[in-house]
């Protein structure tokens, strides 16, 4: 009995220790918010990186190291690297003119001999010719006077300039790997440049000072220049070229590489190794003019991963924008291109009337800018993050790496729920968190996206707008037809000071419908609710803050930029019932996820903190939201992670619930009010407890919300937000890394000229690996080829390839050349093909490049021998027509022979054997063996009958064939396609069938002599008898 | 003449010296145009960096950016008081800076230094910079000068003797050691390697924040809890510093002692037959004083301009690093500011030693 007790109690105590254990496992499997506990930031400077590591006092780092960085690594087994591009770097050339000659009226329709003449200076040397309107007058710049030169002003020569770069020596040795070469603005790690990749393949650009040397000798010696002993003159001196080299980075090194190459050429370089502001001071300080520097080893930060990149060309081509040499500094000379000018436009402000419109565009000013060539391109390089080896839920993001916000919401490390990242620095001067005018540099914007969901983000493989925190569709009738706005939608009457109903008859390019289901009934992270409230506050604000004068003349840093985007908004509507709000825009694109994108407005703060954020800005002139407006009106810019400017926030926030100030006219539509007094002041209660619990004034919506800032020990703490109703798991952060498509070609194909070849390639499509899962990416794959001349460097097609299967695994393409190609390819060349594969899923293409000689065709070998040898061969053809004429007449001799043998044979034969077969009837027993030999002779003789009517057609086939072949020859030379190997083969054909026939006449003979001895033999016994 | 007046007339000069060094810092800086070419290549730079940040926003047209930008350099150039020539900012800047009503700073990178953001006093930043410098360098130096004072004398009479030959040595040695270079292995050896040294010394700026603002308040409690805190963060600096200023400190001390050794008078003393202490302290010490006072307090004074590297290393911002800062930024009010602060350290400090010179060395008074 008490056995049995002892047992059912142990049976329950496991029960009960089973179900209480079980659900905190569940709810530690199926945890909402961030996946560690807790994310400590601190500051680690980039030398002290690998000893932190060592030391095991941070997990992760996430400011981008550079190779030469990578030292400090050494020895360290538990880490991985993450690398993503984290910058480009260019030389960009001066192109100024060392005169400008001024000719009154517009000249730019004349040609360049016309405008020659008339300056009185040769052609060569004019480099650009630009009409002032206003003032009626035309400038020539010209690159040499007679005294001076400029090379650079010189098209050709800037061109030049792409070819004495070796790209690949630079990524290969000065970046270690972490690099792309780049020709022009785009490279392999921008999606965009799927558009154009062929269109630069066409260029030819690669690493050949030869070919330079020509192009700048061509161009120098028509200005004017003289090439002395290998040293550049002009007008008696020296060609000398000044060389900004920076000295900070990676970027001495490539200038010294380039001076080599300069002075290989012939130039006398002075190289001038300077620091960022010495630079600068020169080359955008300066009048290009002035000639203070002729190229300038510059450097870019690498903006985000964008599907579409519409500002890249215009801030690398074109002047208007403000980059090229000139600056737009009024007074200076600028460089210019009209139509440069005019398309980068078209791109950059949205004009384009379609995809394919977009298209032909960016190629066009891509195919310009290459030519014009004042910025020559060198390298991307890599930025280079750090994590433990055995951290999981990384998102390999192809744009911004390990500092993604995918990657801080998902980063765990198995048994190690709180972590440290290191970062260069988690407080500066000029890290401001506030939406308005703040998160202007990496440190508060890297920590701030760990906290908050966007509505829309871009995908981490490649650069599309994708939604996160919202379900949407989109209604377009653009780019030319408009929508109607429907009469309850609402918008911002700033005049008034609140919500009213559209004008009648407003009209939208689009409508974006947002299903809010995420955001409304979710918390932030001070527990209040997310309402409509929150949303309708954050657009009434900022509708405000632009169109209210009063607050848009005080921050115009903020207004001015972003006035033309809310111009765009026609207006709101809110469907509480099904959760939706609807955006009404003023905007096309091709790409509908790019209109959602932009209408998005991501509700960040809670609306009482944004209230309060504008009180004490607009009303209280306390605070500044931008650095610029608080360093010119003398205030502090608000920072709400700093406890001062968090405490007076929190003051104001309990001088309204002291006076009950409720702000209702931010909540009020026509058609229902989203917020009461009491849950104004609730929220503010909770504004204000926050601001105390926590010392700063964050609060957003997050997987993870700010525990603590401490701005001078540079620590800021972030903890994961487990509220049951923030709706994501850590692992809805896992895109986890791409693996771009790759690329087979199975059977290396054989290009005969003149021929059309095919080829197949074999595509694996791009895949994503996530949580231990691997899938295929989504999207189209173009596969596009480049043939391309090896020697000349010369591009000879440009094509796609044909999908002919397409398997969940592979796919297949041909890719054809045709013959109208191979036939300007010459024989025994080598020619490259170019095989790229892009994925619209996946950034990084694929590529492969197959270099071959190619074949002459057999009327090119024998067209070949006719020009090379035409006599010996005709006289060989005509030889051996001879010899085929005496060989017929032989072998039908021969044959007639033959016949005539075996007739008379068979005459004799047939008589023996009569007088055999009546011997054998007398002397059966003696002569059996003779009539079985008789029959097989007879046997053999009919076998002999049959093999030689076979040899005799053989030959006779073989004949006429030759007889045809030699026929065609003599007919027309180019014509013999039947080869002088098959002839020759014939002929050793009939060689060996004449050999046989004589063994057989042979055989024969001797097989008649046999019979002639038998029958004598007979005779003789016969005889005797 | 009495002592008085010649004292008088003494600190009438120096005052006049640092009215004429801080007027011809603002001379130089304004009349040159140093810090309108810095200013100017700053602001371009921000046009630049303003024009890159609206490419980034949707729906702006050429016209508008242009618009934008022209406006946004319009209240750069206003900002940074480019509108005016230098003679107008400069020169009222400099009065007010030699009334101690020091001006606004107008970089970022410079409020930086400081850890503040703008809108910044110089004087505010320059405070909050001369505590670190003092807690590091002018304590170390302080350490390192008491050290060598101590050793010294005991070697002065031993020349040529083991303990002698190792001082000369190690101050040869040190001597050639750049202390930011130490630094860097101490920093390797005692923070990474055995642990037992802070990894980042920036939190120190927070300890002293802390323990300035309980000075303030007169929280004692507050001020020498965070003391043990402050030590943690200073130890390994000062040790570093020591380490490599104790050396020299050492050899020119002994060399100042040596020079008097030799004299008549000390010689007479010694075949006198007097204790060694005797005679070090009335026949060497006494003559050798003001030499050595100038050194130390001359020494000192010059501690308060900060060690660049050494701070850098240390990721100590001080007043090197703000000096550095402030010219290569071109901001005007803390390079007055400062020139101000360090040149009126350096008339005090000549100030003291003129007086002690007169209280030491009767000869002086002539």
């Amino acid at each position: 009995m008490g056995i049995r007790r002892s047992i059912l109690y142990a049976i329950l105590l496991l029960a009960m220790i089973t179900l209480s254990v079980l659900p905190i496992y569940l709810v530690a499997q199926e945890q909402k918010g961030g996946a560690s506990n807790s994310i400590t930031f601190i500051s680690v400077s980039l030398d002290r990186v690998g000893e932190a590591f060592r030391a095991g006092s941070i997990d992760a780092y996430i400011y981008g190291l550079r190779p030469s960085q990578l030292d400090q690594f050494q020895g360290i087994s538990n880490i991985r690297f993450i690398s993503a591009p984290g910058g480009l770097v260019s030389l960009v050339l001066n192109p100024a003119p060392v005169k400008t000659v001024n000719l009154t009226g517009d000249w730019t329709k004349k040609s360049l001999d016309d405008i020659a003449k008339a300056i009185g200076y040769p052609k060569a040397v004019i480099s650009q010719v630009y009409y002032d309107k206003d003032k009626g007058v035309t400038y020539v710049d010209l690159a040499a006077d007679g005294s001076n030169i400029n090379p650079f002003a010189l098209k050709d020569v800037r061109y030049a300039m792409n070819y004495i770069i070796d790209r690949d020596f630079i990524v290969r040795n000065i970046y270690r790997g972490y690099g792309a070469p780049m020709v022009t603005f785009l490279s392999n790690y921008d999606p965009t440049y799927m558009l154009i990749s062929d269109l630069v393949a066409t260029f030819g650009i690669t690493y050949n000072p030869g070919y330079a040397r020509s192009l700048i000798e061509k161009a120098l010696t028509a200005a004017g220049a003289t090439l002395v002993s290998g040293k550049w003159y002009y007008a008696g001196k020296p060609i000398q070229i000044i060389f900004i080299i920076r000295t900070e980075d990676e970027r001495r090194d490539i200038g010294d590489l380039v001076a080599t190459e300069l002075e290989n050429l012939g130039f006398v370089v002075n190289k001038q190794y300077l620091t960022f502001a010495q630079a600068l001071e020169i080359v955008y300080d300066t009048d290009p003019k002035e000639l203070q520097w002729h190229i300038y080893t510059e450097g870019w930060g690498k903006g985000a991963l964008e599907k579409y990149d519409s500002a890249t060309p215009a801030q690398m081509c074109a002047p208007w924008y403000g980059y090229m040499p000139g600056w737009q500094t009024e007074g200076w000379w600028w460089y210019r291109n009209d139509t440069l000018d005019e398309l980068t436009q078209k791109l950059y402000f949205g004009t384009f009337t379609s995809f394919e419109d977009y298209k032909q565009t960016y190629r066009n000013v891509t195919a310009m800018c290459m030519q014009e060539s004042v910025r020559i391109w060198v390298a991307t390089r890599m930025d280079i993050h750090v994590v433990r080896a055995d951290a999981q839920g990384i998102t390999e993001d192809l744009s911004v790496g390990l500092r993604s916000p995918f990657n801080l919401k998902a980063l765990y490390i198995p048994g190690k729920p709180d972590i440290t990242i290191g970062h260069l620095w988690v407080y500066t001067s000029r890290t401001i968190w506030n939406i308005y005018g703040g998160f202007t540099d990496v440190y508060s914007v890297d920590i701030e996206r760990a906290t908050y969901d966007p509505l829309t983000w871009r995908d981490p493989f490649n650069g599309e707008p994708i939604p996160i925190r919202v379900k949407y569709s989109v209604t377009t009738a653009g780019p030319n037809g408009t929508l109607s706005v429907p009469s309850d939608a609402i918008i911002w009457d700033a005049s008034q000071g609140k919500w009213v109903n559209v004008a009648p008859g407003t009209t939208a390019k689009s409508v974006v419908k947002y299903d809010m289901s995420m955001f409304i009934g979710a918390k932030w992270h001070d527990g209040v609710n997310i309402t409509w409230g929150d949303i309708l506050a954050a657009w009434a604000l900022w509708f405000d803050l632009v169109y209210n004068n009063s607050k848009a003349s005080f921050e115009t840093p903020i207004s001015g930029p972003n006035k033309p985007f809310f111009d765009t908004i026609k207006g709101l509507r809110i469907v509480p019932e099904n959760n939706t709000l609807e955006v009404y825009v003023d905007y096309w694109h091709f790409d509908p996820n790019y209109i959602a994108d932009y209408a998005a407005l991501t509700p960040i703060n809670p609306a009482e903190s944004l209230v309060l954020q504008n009180i004490v800005v607009f009303d209280m002139h306390k605070y500044a939201f931008t650095t610029d407006t608080g360093r010119a009106k003398k205030l502090p810019t608000l920072n709400l992670v700093l406890k001062n400017h968090a405490s007076d926030l929190a003051s104001l926030a309990q001088q309204l619930l002291a006076g009950s100030v409720f702000p209702s006219k931010y909540f009020a539509t026509p058609q229902g009010t989203y917020m009461s007094l009491s849950e104004w002041k609730a929220r503010l209660q909770a504004f204000i407890n926050w601001v105390n619990q926590h010392g700063h004034a964050w609060i957003s919506q997050g997987p993870y919300y700010l525990d603590t800032f401490d701005d001078q020990a540079q620590k800021a703490v972030i903890k994961a937000f487990r509220d049951p109703s923030y709706p994501f798991n850590p692992s809805y952060w896992v895109k986890g890394s791409a693996s771009p498509p790759m690329l087979t070609v199975p059977a290396t194909p054989t290009i005969v000229v003149s021929n059309a070849t095919s080829f197949i390639v074999n595509i694996v499509p791009p895949t994503i690996t996530a949580g231990g899962r691997t899938t295929v990416a989504s999207g189209n794959i173009y596969v596009q080829y480049i043939i391309k001349d090896v020697q000349t460097g010369t591009v000879l097609d440009v094509g796609q390839a044909r999908l002919l299967t397409s398997g969940a695994t592979m796919l297949t393409y041909q890719i054809t050349i045709p013959s109208d190609i191979t036939k300007r390819m010459a024989p025994y060349n080598y020619y490259q093909i170019l095989i790229y594969a892009f994925s619209e899923a996946v950034a990084v293409p694929a590529f492969t490049s197959i270099t071959l000689q190619a074949q002459p065709s057999i009327s090119q070998m024998i067209a070949g021998i006719v020009t090379g040898q035409v006599a010996p061969v005709q006289q060989q053809v005509s030889d051996i027509l001879k010899r085929m004429q005496q060989m017929e007449l032989e072998l039908s001799n021969t044959s007639r022979q033959f016949t005539l043998l075996g007739q008379q044979l068979g005459q004799q034969l047939t008589g023996s054997l009569q007088q055999v077969v009546t011997l054998l009837q007398q002397q059966a027993s003696a002569t059996s063996d003779v009539a079985k030999l008789i029959g097989s002779v007879g046997q053999q003789l009919n076998t002999l009958a049959i093999n030689m009517s076979a040899i005799q057609s053989t030959m006779q086939r073989s004949v006429s064939d030759l007889s045809n072949a030699v026929n065609k020859v003599s007919g027309d030379v180019i014509g013999v396609s039947t080869s002088v190997s098959d002839l020759k083969s014939s002929i050793t054909e009939l060689n060996n069938s004449v050999a046989m026939l004589n063994n057989y006449i042979l055989a024969l003979t001797a097989l008649v002599v046999v019979l002639i001895i038998l029958n004598i033999v007979l005779l003789i016994r016969v005889l005797k008898k | 003449m009495s002592i008085g007046i010649i004292i008088m007339r003494r600190a009438v000069f120096l005052a006049l010296a640092l009215i004429i060094a801080v007027f011809l810092t603002g001379f130089i800086i304004g009349a040159t145009g140093y810090v309108d070419n810095v200013v100017k290549a700053i602001i371009n730079e921000e046009v630049r960096a303003y024009r890159q940040a609206l490419s980034k926003m949707p729906n702006v047209n050429q016209s508008y950016v242009d618009k934008l930008t022209r406006s946004y350099q319009q209240m750069l150039v206003r900002t940074y008081g480019l509108d005016k020539p230098w003679i107008y900012r400069i020169i009222p800047l400099v009065y007010s800076t030699l009334i101690f009503k020091f001006g606004d700073v107008q970089q970022t990178s410079v409020a930086e230094v400081a850890g503040f953001q703008l809108p910044a006093k110089a004087s505010d930043v320059i405070l909050a910079c001369l505590p670190r410098t003092i807690v590091m360098i002018t304590v170390a130096e302080l350490i390192t000068i008491v050290l060598a004072l101590l050793i010294a004398p005991r070697i002065t009479f031993k020349i040529g003797s083991l303990a002698d030959r190792i001082a000369v040595i190690y101050a040869a040695l040190t001597n050639a050691i750049p202390v930011w270079w130490l630094a860097l292995v101490m920093i390797f050896i005692f923070s990474y390697r055995l642990g037992v040294a802070p990894q980042q010394f920036r939190g120190v700026i927070k300890v002293l924040s802390t323990m300035s603002s309980a000075f303030m308040a007169g929280n004692a409690v507050s001020f020498f809890s965070s003391f043990g805190n402050l030590l943690s963060y200073v130890w390994l600096p000062i040790l570093t510093i020591v380490i490599t200023l104790l050396g020299p400190w050492i050899y020119s001390t002994r060399a100042m002692l040596l020079r008097i050794v030799r004299e008549d008078f000390v010689l007479a003393a010694v075949a006198r037959g007097l204790p060694q202490k005797v005679v070090l302290r009335k026949y060497i010490l006494r003559p050798a004083l003001s030499p050595i006072m100038t050194s130390v307090l001359l020494g000192l004074a010059g501690t308060l301009g900060g060690y660049i590297i050494t701070e850098s290393v240390f990721d100590w911002p001080g007043m090197g690093t703000l000096y550095y800062q402030a010219i290569a930024s071109g901001d005007p009010a803390t390079i007055l500011g400062l020139t101000y602060i360090l040149t009126l350290v350096y008339v005090v400090a000549r100030f003291i030693l003129e007086v002690l010179y007169v209280a030491l060395d009767p000869r002086v008074r002539l």
